[in-house]
């Protein structure tokens, strides 16, 4: 896994795009990541996976919006990224996952050569006050091993805005 | 990690099995699993740790089957899989989690020298339908550091049914 400084080289050499970049924000083996102020929420009884999904967006007010139990809230990062010879893992802050709040469900690893703002999958156990701009998690950034043409061409290449399930296309 | 070209290649000199194997399930830096056609849900009000909890099938029709949130739903990938060099990590896969299914509850780490199927604890926060074969999970395989003798011998070696969990 690249520690901070390694993080930090990767940029200048154009391997890890992370936009805005504040060096603030470099951790000793991770980038900080914040938070849209946009969350979308699906507005179906029964979410398909063969079929698309209707979404509603919601925008987080300054003063914060309070998420509530039992529902599943797609976020987004602040940050736009671009990868390449590297694979991106995201994780959530400790300090979030301690008030039962989990900002992704799968294990957050990325592809070699995504580009994009992140989707994040939020839910939480108690009723949570979120806040735009506010630090929800870190990407690390693990070495990959092995020849890379296969290069990413997924379902989210590209995603600027929250993006909610394309599973129905596997179909 | 290994690459998808990597996983290809490690694949045909037989460092990492996967039956069956499509290419076309290989992502630039993982392989995709598919969703067997049964499930298990627990039967028993409460779950026990101590106890073997019992276990319910459910066969996923043709047109789908919804899942139902507060319940956890066992269930095998398609995927046998063999990991005797590199060590194999198992999640959902990112279209998966966007409809906020959970295909584990834990890290998802396997162990160098596991033998066997995936076994998924399916959980949702929605009434979600899914489909038997659906591309549902991920493998990705990372190259281990030092001596590798400590094999993995534990409960799930060799798995190719859904058992009870056994604590």
């Amino acid at each position: 896994m690249l520690s901070g400084m390694e993080i930090m080289k990767q940029i200048e050499e154009g391997n890890i795009v992370i936009k805005p970049f504040d060096k603030k924000n470099i951790g000793p083996n991770s980038y900080y990541i914040h938070m849209a102020d946009e969350l979308v929420v699906y507005d179906e009884d029964v979410l398909e996976c063969k079929n698309k999904n209707k979404t509603r967006k919601i925008t987080i007010p300054e003063e914060g919006y309070v998420l509530r139990p039992g529902e599943l809230y797609l976020g987004r990062t602040v940050e736009y990224t671009e990868v390449e010879h590297f694979v991106p893992i995201l994780s959530g802050c400790l300090s979030l996952a301690s008030l039962g709040v989990t900002i992704h469900i799968t294990a957050g690893f990325g592809d070699n050569g995504f580009k994009g703002t992140w989707t994040l999958e939020i839910c939480c156990v108690r009723p949570v006050r979120i806040y735009p701009n506010m630090k929800i998690g870190h990407i690390c950034y693990f070495p990959i091993v092995g020849d890379e043409r296969i290069k990413y061409k997924g379902k989210y290449l590209g995603q600027m805005d929250t993006t909610a399930s394309r599973i129905y296309k596997d179909f | 990690m290994l690459s998808g070209q990597e996983i290809i290649e490690a694949v045909e000199r037989g460092d990492i099995t996967i039956k069956p194997f499509n290419k076309e399930q290989v992502n630039p830096n993982s392989y995709n699993l598919t969703l067997g056609q049964e499930l298990y849900v627990y039967s028993d009000g409460i779950l026990d740790s101590k106890k073997k909890n019992k276990l319910n099938k459910i066969t996923i029709p043709d047109d789908g089957y919804i899942l139902s949130p507060n319940e956890i739903y066992l269930a095998l990938s398609n995927e046998y899989t063999e990991n005797q060099v590199y060590v194999p990590q198992m999640s959902g896969r990112s279209s998966i989690g966007r409809v906020g299914l959970m295909v584990h509850s834990n890290a998802g780490g396997g162990s160098i020298g596991f033998n066997g199927k995936w076994l998924f604890n399916i959980t949702c926060l929605v009434p979600t339908k899914v489909y038997k074969d659906m591309q549902i999970g991920q493998l990705w395989f990372f190259p281990i550091i030092g001596d590798d003798s400590i094999r993995y011998e534990g409960e799930h070696h060799n798995q190719k049914k859904v058992k009870s969990t056994k604590i």
